[in-house]
């Protein structure tokens, strides 16, 4: 793994997209990998919260259809995926995969497209 | 410990409920403690403390601390404001009770009021908030993920995934409550529903379909707590709370942990049944705070209904609807009765203890009354019973 990048809160995840990279919050202290929710380490207690990237490997937990437009951005229907990063941290993102077919602990892989972070199916 | 209450409920008022724009919150839930405190004959005046709990999704404004002066109650030696989420209306009761039971205060009156139907929003809109869960700020705004239908459509797709439950079985949960709310006055929906209905209804968040989602309205429900020594004096028969639990998992989004299921609910169910000295199997009807098909049965679950996983097909054997072995939400609940977050399962807990059912009313010696908020993550639970002793 890369060398955690020391941030505030979720910057670093945003700063990671705007690159095309998908970031992992870790202890700069301890290098344990964190859950998005936190704000300290959950295993030595430090605030310095740092980023690194993720290997962009998942696997699929389960696909809601978001079947109601709330936003003219964003016209339904569309998919998001509850995934599991390999490193362990659950994320919900965008999936370009089928509904139907979306058996649970199937791997999948993070893309970007027009700079948003998706996540689809591996090949094959 | 088991065996003697911690304290009583022993008023139950509601406003005008409705599903039209009506009065604020603020006035609903003056309409409820008014109603409450004569339904257990007292005074305003001789209730010493207030408990609130607004909607979470409001301002603070909503339901202010000066409901009080909106009352004219005069030197309360109890007020605040409940923020434990959906969980908010169960507390307010135990916190309530422990006060009373301690000496602090006399009697306390708890309302809940709501009044998310508005002239520009309707139900649906009022709750297509975007639910923080990941815990990135602003990401479920950013990617579409907005309202709490989605939310629990994880919970359901999740169940789905590792346990085969069968969009039928989501469809039980429903058709249930349905039947329920056709034996309660108060209830909203109570046209016969049938399966092909359920499986035709629109989706909403595949794998919900707007007939797995709760009804809101427009209302206030308020509710007395006072010392259960006393409690056989009231108006009303007395309704003796036995047990209380909370549980607040904080399951971390990680690895193969299941937020969606170990989310604390398993814990206030065991702390309230110890308390109280009885087990599930003593229970005579179940009131859920289930605002989504899913929930429900996963609270069937945590709750010690039935293992993990098997709650889908406990719900489709028939067991939770009329005549069946656990009577749950005989009301209608939150999808055919009225959604009022924490005080639609409180409310029909006390009218089953007290035995005011009705058309409904089902055995009523434990009755278990649960409140559940955000997307699962906050949990309590009452174990209430017309006895004063459970031994």
């Amino acid at each position: 793994m890369s060398e955690p990048i020391a941030s505030e809160d979720v910057d670093g995840f945003r700063a990671g997209l705007a690159r095309g990279e998908l970031m992992l919050a870790s202890c700069t202290a301890c290098e344990t990998v964190l859950d998005y929710s936190r704000r300290v380490c959950t295993t030595c207690g430090s605030p310095e919260i740092g980023w690194r990237m993720a290997s962009g490997k998942a696997k699929l937990r389960c696909v809601v259809e978001m079947s109601v437009s709330y936003t003219l951005e964003l016209p339904a229907p569309f998919l998001i995926a509850s995934v599991e990063l390999e490193e362990g941290p659950h994320l919900l993102a965008p999936y370009d995969g089928v509904m139907e077919s979306a058996d649970g602990g199937q791997p999948i892989v993070a893309h970007f497209e027009a700079g948003g972070l998706r996540f689809r199916p591996v090949a094959g | 410990m088991a065996g003697r209450p911690i304290a009583a409920i022993t008023g139950l008022g509601f406003s005008a409920l409705s599903r039209k724009p009506g009065p604020s919150a603020r006035r609903l839930a003056c309409d409820a403690v008014r109603d409450a405190a004569a339904d257990a004959g007292l005074a305003l005046s001789s209730i010493d403390g207030l408990l609130l709990n607004r909607s979470p999704i409001e301002p603070f404004e909503t339901l202010p601390l000066n409901v009080q002066r909106d009352l004219g109650m005069r030197d309360l030696r109890l007020l605040a404001s409940i923020e434990g989420e959906g969980s908010s209306a169960v507390q307010m009761i135990q916190y309530a009770a422990l006060a009373v039971q301690s000496g602090m205060v006399d009697r306390v009156a708890c309302v809940f009021a709501d009044a998310p139907i508005a002239p520009n929003v309707n139900a649906g809109q009022a709750f297509a908030i975007a639910i923080p869960m990941t815990g990135i700020e602003g990401w479920e705004r950013e990617i579409g993920f907005l309202g709490a239908a989605p939310a629990f459509a994880l919970v359901a797709a999740r169940y789905m995934t590792l346990y085969g439950a069968r969009p039928e079985d989501f469809g039980a949960w429903a058709i249930a409550e349905r039947e329920w709310a056709m034996r309660n006055p108060r209830a909203f929906l109570k046209k016969p529903l049938s399966i092909e209905e359920y499986l035709a209804s629109r989706p909403i968040a595949r794998p919900l379909r707007m007939l797995d989602c709760a009804y809101p309205v427009n209302g206030a429900v308020a509710f007395i707590v006072g010392r259960a020594a006393s409690a056989d004096q009231g108006a009303r028969p007395p309704v003796y709370i036995h047990g209380m639990g909370q549980g607040h998992a904080g399951c971390p989004a990680f690895g193969d942990l299941e937020p969606e299921f170990d989310n604390g609910a398993a814990t206030a169910g065991r702390t309230a049944y110890a308390m109280a000295g009885v087990g599930p199997g003593d229970v005579s009807s179940a009131q859920f705070y289930a605002p989504f098909t899913c929930a429900g049965v996963v609270a069937l679950e945590n709750y010690g209904f039935c293992k993990r996983g098997e709650g889908a097909a406990f719900v489709a054997a028939g067991n939770i609807a009329p005549g069946g072995a656990l009577p749950v939400n005989t009301g209608g609940g939150m999808l055919s009765g009225f959604y009022l977050q924490g005080a639609t399962s409180l409310s029909e807990a006390v009218i089953q203890t007290r035995g005011e059912g009705g058309e409904r009313q089902v055995a009523n010696d434990v009755v278990l009354a649960t409140g559940l908020g955000g997307r699962q993550e906050h949990h309590g639970a009452l174990i209430l019973s017309p006895h004063a002793s459970l031994a």
